[in-house]
């Protein structure tokens, strides 16, 4: 007997401005084209923990259509994350999705090369 | 079977990091961004564009659109934010009231004079790029059997000696360059905006799709540097005064002996291979490390707990929009209508910043408050970032195979009658061999009619080259390109070369026996020209390259017995170091 799909709760709670609140758990964003290309710049994005007096980096998993990283109760975190759009940053534009439950968080195009988000569990 | 050594002097051609933490490294420590906090806020500090930003305008109705749909002003409130919409917030907070009173008196620096600096930085830039030091590296030109489609694109300087087609050959040196070479330079650096996107009046702009175009246009100039090319004749007029005489001196030397435009009219779709290595390149210029890291800090400065403000009236004023939006019955017209709402908000954005409406000089004293420098810092991170993502994408775009590329050249060689060639190019890769084929006619400038059998078509061209592109592993590099190519060039000489000669000065390097003292030119046979070349270009994809080849032909145009040639030499890509690239 097969187990009816059932849609993946998301994590994330748009509270608007790039803030975001979150249940614990792997956060994975995600790249789906609209138009050109578009990928995560995994070298040059990260993500911090500034919970404390001193941001500390967290380990990421990137690659060029998938960000993800670990929110822990109890923290905030800063995402900045850049963007390549490809072949020409005035013609790409992506959406910026929570997999997998498929949450539109935003639209990447030539005015958001780059964010910088603020999440808090 | 005569044997020469000439000198091909090169083919200008074509995880996690650990992010800095707040406060410990500024963007222009890391490097990333070589211009001081300082710096960018001086030559920067000028007013931002009359209108905002063609981009901001589609982006508000994009998330107005948006925000009617979901009944919620989340939307509106990250157009509003530094976070999510970092160009549009920064244009907003630079066009209040407060940056304006602080742009015309800060550290007493007017407008104009921020003007004349920006046109100071930026002429120093051109000026870095174009200016050449030292002696010419080479590249391939009349010693090529096959013209390719594309040539550098900021700028290559060749030097070359021993033209295969012909029989007497001078030392040339070629300059060549895309026409959007220079420009997508400038953006870059950040000196140019698209005009989309532009945020700051001082920074001029092209659109995208003017430098789409631009950068299909290439040019090609060539000088003849050989001390003795051309001759200068002097004739006595008048008496002798003893052992002096008074002369009138004529040359006919040419400064400039060839130049040619080519244009890219058809290329290939971008493949996912060149958008990887694409990316690859714009991630290394670390502009987007330089943007982020800048955006950060507005980031900071709005999330501030000390000051609630900021993210206050982001909310409070983006319920605003969107009521008035509803109450406009969510037309276009409404939407409209709240655009030029929030245009006219940036000093109630700059006051929920901190500053005052009416700060000035005399209450900020010589610093500059961190919301208004940072601000101009994300301006130019911005610019210079979608400036970088701009010139490797349409360098990726413009070298994508297949190309077909159409060339004028128009030869003005001091020793034979000017002629003109139009060229068709194309080229096709299956990796690793690329294949390129020309075609081509030339046809003399002016009527020969001194001379017999000769038309206005002066001969017709075909040539074709298959190159096999692999690397190799060696103890001083771990991946040393090699191309090896073959290529034949066939030229069917319908009109006999012409070479102009003056009696007593014969042209360099030809020696004639029992020609009249009176013949001002002479000429050869018509018939067929075919060449075969072999080459080995060790290094190739990188900035130096060296080619080693041996070409054989059937004949000249003047010599009509088989010749071999053996060439050697090295060629520097200059475009390396105008890239981004650390």
């Amino acid at each position: 007997m097969s187990t009816p799909s059932q849609t993946s709760p998301c994590l994330l709670t748009n509270k608007g401005g790039g803030r975001y609140s979150s249940l614990p758990g792997l956060v994975t964003l995600a790249l789906i084209d609209v138009k050109g290309n578009t990928t995560f710049d995994c070298a040059n994005s990260s993500v911090l923990d500034i919970s404390g007096g001193q941001a500390v980096a967290i380990p990421v998993n990137c690659s060029a259509k998938s960000f993800g990283f670990t929110v822990v109760k109890g923290k905030t975190y800063e995402v900045r994350v850049v963007f390549i759009q490809q072949p020409s940053p005035f013609d790409a534009v992506a959406n910026l999705v929570e997999t997998p439950c498929n949450q539109k968080l935003l639209q990447i195009d030539d005015t958001t090369p780059s964010v910088v988000l603020r999440v808090t569990a | 079977m005569s044997s020469f050594l000439g000198c091909l002097v090169g083919a200008a051609s074509t995880a996690n990091a650990q992010a800095p933490l707040p406060g410990s490294q500024s963007v222009s420590e890391a490097g990333a961004t070589k211009t001081s906090n300082s710096g960018v806020v001086n030559t920067y500090f000028g007013s931002v564009t009359k209108s905002p930003p063609k981009a901001c305008h589609a982006r508000f109705l994009t998330e107005a659109k948006d925000a009617i749909s979901r009944k919620s002003p989340i939307p509106l409130i990250d157009f509003l934010s530094f976070g999510t919409d970092a160009p549009c917030a920064t244009y907003l907070l630079l066009s209040s009231n407060q940056f304006q009173a602080m742009r015309t008196s800060l550290q007493g620096k007017t407008i104009q004079a921020v003007e004349q600096d920006i046109e100071r930085r930026a002429a120093k830039e051109v000026k870095a790029i174009a200016q050449q030091s030292g002696s010419s590296s080479g590249t391939g030109g009349s010693t090529n059997l096959t013209s390719k489609g594309l040539t550098a694109k900021v700028l290559s300087i060749a030097s070359e000696y021993g033209a295969l087609t012909q029989s007497v050959s001078n030392q040339t040196t070629t300059v060549q360059g895309s026409v959007a070479g220079i420009p997508l330079v400038l953006m870059d650096k950040g000196y140019l905006a698209e005009c989309s996107t532009r945020i700051l009046s001082v920074t001029p702009c092209f659109s995208h799709g003017v430098m789409d175009q631009l950068s299909r246009i290439s040019y090609s100039v060539s000088f003849a540097t050989t001390p003795s090319v051309g001759t200068v004749t002097g004739t006595a007029t008048g008496a002798a005064s003893g052992t002096a005489q008074q002369v009138t001196v004529k040359t006919s030397d040419h400064s400039v002996n060839q130049f040619s435009f080519k244009w890219v009219a058809i290329r290939g779709i971008v493949s996912d291979t060149a958008m990887a290595k694409t990316a690859a390149a714009i991630s290394k210029t670390g502009t987007g490390k330089a943007l982020v890291d800048a955006q950060a800090k507005l980031v900071a400065l709005e999330n501030d707990s000390n000051n609630p403000k900021a993210v206050a009236w982001e909310t409070n004023f983006a319920q605003q929009l969107l009521a008035e939006i509803q109450s406009g019955g969510n037309s276009s017209a409404a939407i409209e209508s709240v655009f030029n709402k929030w245009r006219e908000a940036g000093t109630a954005m700059a006051s929920a910043f901190g500053l005052p409406e009416n700060i000035d000089q005399a209450s900020t004293g010589p610093s500059v408050p961190d919301s208004v420098s940072g601000a101009v810092e994300l301006a130019h991170a911005y610019t210079q970032y979608l400036g970088a993502e701009e010139d490797q994408g349409l360098s990726a775009i413009i070298a994508q195979p297949p190309i077909l590329s159409f060339e004028y050249d128009d030869n003005r060689s001091s020793s034979q009658p000017s002629d003109s060639v139009f060229r068709a190019i194309y080229q096709q890769k299956w990796t690793p061999l690329t294949l390129t084929v020309n075609g081509a006619l030339s046809i003399y400038n002016s009527g020969q009619s001194a001379v017999p059998g000769a038309g206005r078509l002066r001969d017709a061209q075909f040539a074709t080259e298959a190159a096999h592109s692999f690397a190799l592993n060696t103890p001083l590099s771990s991946s040393l390109g090699v191309t090896l190519s073959g290529a034949f060039y066939y030229q069917y000489q319908s009109s006999p070369a012409i070479l102009n000669v003056t009696p007593g000065a014969p042209v360099d390097g030809v020696t004639f026996t029992g020609l009249p003292s009176t013949a001002a030119q002479v000429y050869g046979k018509t018939g067929n020209i075919a060449i075969g070349q072999l080459k080995l270009s060790v290094g190739s994809g990188s900035s130096v390259t060296v080619p080693l080849s041996v070409t054989y032909s059937n004949r000249t145009e003047l010599i009509t017995s088989p010749t071999w040639k053996a060439q050697v030499g090295v060629s520097y890509d200059f475009d390396s170091l105008f890239s981004g690239n650390k």
